[in-house]
């Protein structure tokens, strides 16, 4: 006959309890908040850990609000926006964020030779990569479309802009979205959030680390789409990656892509893409732009020029090259 | 015989016992049937969600927006849009997603089509992707 054995019992259900208890507590999470809108035409998603309920959702709430208010400034597709104010004239007195944005952007213009260039305005409209169905100009349709563009092109006093030509065309959408997580990542951490991610369609930046764990990026592969370069773990710092596979068409076999060499007026050919690091978003935003353009060895030696700054560059045979302090921080896949 | 002589010996206290594995053991059997649960593919319009369904199970969807229809299409355990009627098609032309964390969006329309990982019983090897 069995026994019926109590301590045999308890002794099975605290070894359940124990099991149960182990496995929450190793696969536990911090706390997360997730929440993502459709905005500078892409998708924003803000993660906040380690802090919930309404104030956390406030301050995410008022840190897409942020990055609404500077699109609203920058974007040349607004209504009133700097560089539609900008359109017909010489000249214009900017709001205090255009100018910040600018001045950056005036500075890694000519750190790069014009490589990054905020007066392509009028190319893109001649492009129109994004079209339906998209086509390649004729040359001399790109010849136009350059006149009045350029390093050169722009001058900033104070507030105060001055263009070359009253048709040069500002376009900051190599610099503006950087600026825009920039401020969202400010809002979130005077809401006092301690760690967070701002991810612009795959342009980020991070507010802290992981809850005392770096953060794990996950850099994407320029020419296959299920697979990655590699891992990066940090904390605290902008990643921003730039590619010829983000937005582009292809015609008798040649791609055609969104970020073009100023000097040439078509897309830029020697490299696949760039990945980033930087302090803030914006001028993680405006290099990554520039080193795309300018290729792996000049570009790599305009990344080690800014204190603070790494970079990789998948040149356009598909090897990548690295600045030291990049390689350091990358796990390879 | 056996069972009726252990049950003349159970007391109220033992009751409560074998009650409780027995509740624990339930509780595991649905975690783990949760966990085995695949991704799923989310729909939001302006931060809200519209729709969310199992990636596993085929469907086509059409939602309506400010420049028309987009129509979302889910087989083979992808996520993809299949026609829109906004202008510049690229949702349409952003392809298949599958990945947990990947996204289509359709700025038109205002719509973000999103994959959900079930990552609550697996270890994800990242935070984010920077493309």
């Amino acid at each position: 006959m069995l026994p019926f054995n109590r301590p045999v019992l308890i002794l099975l259900l605290a070894v359940a309890a124990a099991v149960f208890g182990i496995r929450q507590w190793t696969s536990s999470r911090p706390q997360e908040l997730r929440e993502s809108r459709i905005l500078m035409d892409t998708v924003v998603e803000i993660t906040v850990i380690g802090a919930q309920g309404g104030a956390a959702r406030k301050a995410v709430e008022a840190a897409f609000r942020e990055m609404e208010r500077i699109e609203a400034l920058t974007s040349f597709f607004r209504e009133g926006s700097d560089p539609r104010r900008l359109a017909a004239v010489t000249g214009a007195e900017l709001a205090p964020e255009t100018a910040e944005i600018i001045a950056l952007g005036l500075k890694v213009s000519a750190a790069s030779g014009g490589a990054f260039d905020m007066t392509l305005g009028r190319l893109k409209e001649v492009w129109k990569i994004e079209g339906d169905p998209p086509r390649v100009p004729e040359p001399e349709e790109i010849r136009e479309a350059l006149v009045g563009s350029g390093a050169d092109a722009l001058r900033l006093e104070g507030r105060r802009l001055t263009k070359k030509l009253a048709r040069t065309s500002v376009d900051l959408g190599g610099i503006a979205k950087g600026y825009a997580i920039d401020g969202a990542i400010e809002v979130l951490r005077r809401a006092g959030i301690r760690h967070a991610v701002v991810n612009a369609g795959g342009d980020l930046r991070l507010l802290g680390d992981r809850n005392g764990q770096p953060w794990r990026i996950a850099v994407q592969h320029p020419r296959q789409r299920d697979r990655f370069l590699g891992r990066l773990l940090i904390a605290d710092l902008a990643v921003v990656t730039s590619g010829d596979y983000e937005r582009f068409f292809e015609k008798d076999g040649v791609r055609y892509h969104h970020l073009f060499d100023p000097r040439t007026g078509y897309p830029a050919r020697a490299s696949q893409s760039v990945t980033v690091l930087a302090e803030t978003a914006m001028l993680a935003d405006a290099l990554a732009t520039a080193a795309f353009v300018l290729g792996p060895q000049e570009g790599l030696a305009l990344l080690e020029r800014f204190p603070g700054v790494e970079g990789l560059i998948v040149g356009s045979d598909g090897r990548p090259a690295t600045t030291a302090g990049f390689e350091k921080r990358i796990e390879w896949r | 015989m056996a069972v009726k002589a252990i049950l003349s010996r159970m007391t109220l206290l033992d009751g409560v016992i074998i009650a409780v594995l027995l509740a624990a053991i339930g509780c595991s059997f649905y975690l783990l049937g949760q966990r085995q649960e695949g991704s799923r593919v989310v729909v939001e319009r302006d931060g809200k969600v519209l729709f969310a369904a199992a990636l596993d199970e085929e469907r086509e969807i059409a939602f309506a927006g400010p420049v028309g229809e987009t129509a979302l299409v889910v087989r083979n355990r992808k996520a993809f849009i299949a026609r829109s009627d906004c202008r510049d098609k690229i949702c349409v032309r952003m392809g298949e997603i599958k990945r947990d964390g990947e996204w289509i969006a359709c700025v038109p329309n205002r719509l973000l089509i999103r994959i959900e990982g079930n990552d609550k019983g697996r270890e994800r090897a990242y935070d984010v992707i920077s493309r």
